[in-house]
């Protein structure tokens, strides 16, 4: 039980910092940053 | 459920399920003639190669990676023995069985191999450790299949094709097609029989089924960033890889779709916003070793290292 408990408190944790990052990748890559996957593309 | 169950002998019960089981049986019969003899197998990779010879750096990354094999298809092996019992329909049980002989070849063939790499295998991470229990401890059939059939299976079909493709070393590279082979007919069991399962999900049961969902992929996510370095001294583009594994899952979720004429809403990969957040993630979170990063995207990746590190050991301190 207590291995659920923190394995369900570590993954929200883990996959609110993921998507606050993710949204800072995405506004820093609106604000004029090249991503390199679209670097390589060109 | 009484036993036993005589309906499985009823001619209208059996035409009447036949058809629409018909390739689950299919998966058993293949599976036996294709079935492949682990112990010969290794011995002819080990005589051809001249053993397994390969620097520290590589024999320690292969040791970290294939320690979540070795316990992934113990797990397999004892996850699809759970499904062989809880499913019912003749044609399903078949396949899970007939899985459950491949996960067991898969476990001796990778322990045996291990074993012949020496060094120091190590211990679970954290990240696999709490998914794979997750999946052994349910009692729930639905998560076992979603979790185990569509997520884990393809996440080791990923793997096993990046290695063979990047010859890290040539005994493990030639054994990989032959698991790659199996494990396609083991994301074959969820294709075929999810949609059955989650036909009668209600609006909690599909809510609670991609929380679920997103827990597992969460953790392996993680889990990738903290093996990151290992893949990195195996030569494996894991940004190449994540993108194959990502087609994989989704060429899962289009066959579901055929399968049953209709949209499984409990699969978290059938949404597309989702699509789109997965597929910018892989983007940013794991970008191709060979291509130039700016500042801010190496400070995500190192940040996300050192986090990976961190809850690794939280879900250690708690199993």
């Amino acid at each position: 039980m207590r291995r659920q408990i923190v394995g369900s408190v570590v993954a929200a944790s883990l996959f609110s910092v993921r998507m606050m990052l993710l949204a800072a990748a995405v506004v820093i890559e609106r604000l004029g940053g090249q991503p390199a996957q679209k670097e390589r593309a060109k | 459920m009484s036993f036993p169950p005589y309906r499985l002998l009823d001619r209208d019960h059996i035409a009447k399920t036949q058809a629409k089981f018909e390739r689950l049986e299919r998966l058993y019969h293949v599976g036996q003639q294709k079935a492949w003899d682990g112990k010969q197998v290794l011995a002819d990779l080990l005589k051809k190669h001249g053993g397994i010879r390969i620097p520290d750096a590589k024999r320690i990354a292969i040791g970290e990676v294939f320690s979540v094999i070795l316990w992934g298809e113990l797990a397999a092996w004892s996850i699809a023995c759970d499904l062989a019992l809880m499913l019912e329909e003749p044609g399903a049980k078949m396949a899970a069985t007939s899985q459950a002989h491949d996960e067991a070849r898969h476990f001796y063939v990778m322990r045996d191999y291990l074993l012949e790499l020496g060094g120091k295998i190590p211990p679970l991470d954290g990240y696999t450790a709490t998914v794979l229990n997750d999946l052994l401890d349910t009692r729930r059939l639905s998560d076992k299949l979603l979790g185990m059939q569509l997520i884990v299976e393809t996440t080791a079909l990923t793997l096993f094709r990046a290695v063979a493709q990047a010859r890290v070393e040539p005994v493990l590279s030639d054994l990989m097609p032959y698991y790659e082979r199996d494990e396609a007919r083991h994301v074959g069991l969820g294709v075929l029989y999810l949609p059955t399962v989650l036909k009668g999900a209600d609006r909690l049961e599909t809510a609670r089924l991609r929380l679920f969902q997103l827990k597992l992929i969460t953790m392996i996510g993680w889990g990738t960033h903290l093996k990151q370095r290992y893949f990195k001294d195996l030569g494996i583009d894991h940004a190449e890889a994540m993108r194959y594994g990502n087609r994989m899952v989704q060429e899962a979720f289009e066959g579901m779709r055929s399968s049953e004429g209709g949209q499984p809403r409990a699969v978290l990969a059938s949404s597309a916003m989702m699509q789109r957040i997965n597929e910018k993630a892989m983007e940013v979170f794991f970008p191709s070793q060979e291509a130039p990063q700016p500042a801010w995207q190496r400070a995500v990746v190192g940040f996300c290292g050192q986090l990976a590190r961190v809850g690794d050991v939280a879900l250690r301190m708690a199993a």
